[in-house]
């Protein structure tokens, strides 16, 4: 696995993308004259309203640094049933327009595959993306990512509020393994979605046109405390 | 267009003019750009210092407008402001260390508000009352309250050249750059155009990226920075 670069023309211009050799969808990087880069870092502060904000459902869970050696960082919910940890990037730069290409990808890990329920993605503002005392969504805003409830289905979302959404399903369950969660706004008028690497779906309704911020969720299915452990989280748009 | 060239030994990206570099790589680059979802807590990344008149509190937060890293907003007193700078001076201009310090910014006033962005030693009050006050060194951009002229500055040991840009100020996004050749040369670009150059009087001694903005009548403004950054070898 290596890296490659392509040029790619958008609406600010034109920009340098590096992406995995063989695989365009999958962004690392990009440099260009306006380009939107937000990746999470190793040693952030994960205290809530500094870089982050972070509510908890269910108080006395633990979002920290990562110890173990290429994680960045690791949720811990409380012991109850639903507890949850909403996690959002403050601050709200991404936004799905025409001519303004975007990756937004993630690589985590949680500890059950079957007694848990995470979002990951880009959300509108929302303190509870999944809903408090069940394991359903609650897409308070717009939002598009990927999500589990309570299961190993992992689904692909568009949803637009009050409007309807969009999902397809991926060919892979969730394990406790760490795996990548990735889709790619074309600037034009779809969104692919992948999961390991594999096309999941390609959305072309109910993409969120409001400003949205990184985002990502993790529920207890159970009465014990559900880890995610996450490796990388990055969002990249050309403008 | 992006391209890139090896200057100094390090690799400089840059687009559609020489001196606008985007990112560098090198062993001794210094790099420093405002970040989406940066801590604008005082004293983390960066020493806020809020100027309220009034009774309110001027504001920095996180953008909240697709593309843009921060927003300031001022309160509703005549003179109420922010007063940005990154914590640490590691910026100095010096023969053989070129520097480029660029941001992208727009003000919802043209006229009645006061604007400084460049780089600028420790300084809280990089404007006051409406007039320039940086204490002693700095090279920037500035416009004052009442007038829509942008000029570009610079200043040693509180003697400050300063050349009016040619262009108005309004409400749309602007480009500031400033590039120090390492050799002896200055040079100040405003949306891709220059303004001035000059190869004396521009300051020696260790500067911080700086952003000031202020409301320059008894309503709230605000300020959108979609990107600052300074690369020097």
């Amino acid at each position: 696995m290596s890296t490659s670069s392509f040029w790619k023309k958008h609406t600010g211009g034109e920009s340098l993308v590096f992406h995995e050799h063989g695989n365009e969808a999958r962004w690392y990087d990009a440099i260009g004259p306006n380009t939107r880069k937000w990746e999470m870092r190793l040693g952030s502060d994960l205290t809530t309203a500094k870089e982050y904000t972070v509510t908890e459902i269910g108080a006395g869970g633990t979002e920290v640094q990562g110890i173990t050696a290429g994680i960045r960082a690791t949720l811990t919910t409380n012991t109850d049933k639903w507890d949850e940890i909403n996690i959002q990037l403050i601050g709200t730069p991404f936004q799905l327009a025409a001519g303004y290409p975007l990756y937004f990808g993630a690589k985590f890990a949680v500890d059950s595959a079957t007694l848990s329920d995470f979002f990951v993605g880009l959300s509108a503002t929302d303190t509870a993306i999944l809903s408090a005392g069940a394991d359903t969504l609650d897409i308070g805003g717009s939002a598009l990512g990927f999500y589990a409830l309570a299961g190993t289905t992992i689904t692909s979302l568009t949803e637009i509020h009050a409007s309807g959404s969009k999902t397809n399903t991926s060919d892979t369950v969730l394990t406790t393994n760490a795996m990548t969660y990735e889709f790619v706004w074309d600037g034009v008028d779809g969104v692919s979605f992948y999961h390991e690497g594999a096309l999941v779906g390609r959305h072309t309704t109910y993409v969120p046109t409001v400003v949205l911020c990184p985002s990502i969720v993790i529920k207890a299915a159970s009465a014990a405390a559900r880890i995610a452990s996450i490796s990388w989280m990055r969002c990249i748009q050309l403008a | 267009m992006i391209s890139s060239k090896y200057v100094n030994g390090a690799l400089v990206y840059y687009d559609t003019y020489d001196y606008r570099w985007l990112h560098a790589v090198g062993p001794t680059v210094r790099e420093w750009e405002m970040r989406f979802g940066c801590d604008f807590t005082t004293a983390m990344e960066y020493t806020v210092t809020a100027i309220n008149t009034g009774g309110g509190t001027s504001t920095i937060a996180q953008g909240i407008t697709a593309g843009d890293r921060a927003l300031i907003t001022t309160d509703d007193a005549d003179n109420d402001s922010i007063n940005l700078q990154v914590v640490g001076t590691p910026f100095q201009l010096a023969s053989g260390h070129p520097l480029y310090f660029g941001a992208k910014v727009s003000i919802n006033e043209a006229t009645e508000s006061d604007l400084l962005v460049g780089m600028a030693t420790k300084d809280t009050t990089l404007i006051a009352a409406h007039a320039l006050n940086v204490v002693d060194d700095g090279i920037y951009f500035y416009k004052l309250d009442h007038t829509t002229d942008i000029y570009g500055a610079y200043e040693k040991a509180g003697t400050v050249g300063a050349t009016a840009s040619g262009t108005a100020m309004d409400t749309s996004k602007h480009i500031y750059e400033i590039f120090y050749d390492g050799v002896g040369v200055i040079s100040y670009y405003l949306d891709g155009g220059l303004v001035v150059q000059a190869a004396s009087g521009y300051p020696t001694v260790v500067l911080s990226p700086s952003l000031f903005f202020a409301t320059g009548s008894a309503a709230v403004k605000t300020c959108s920075a979609e990107w600052i950054r300074c690369i020097q070898l």
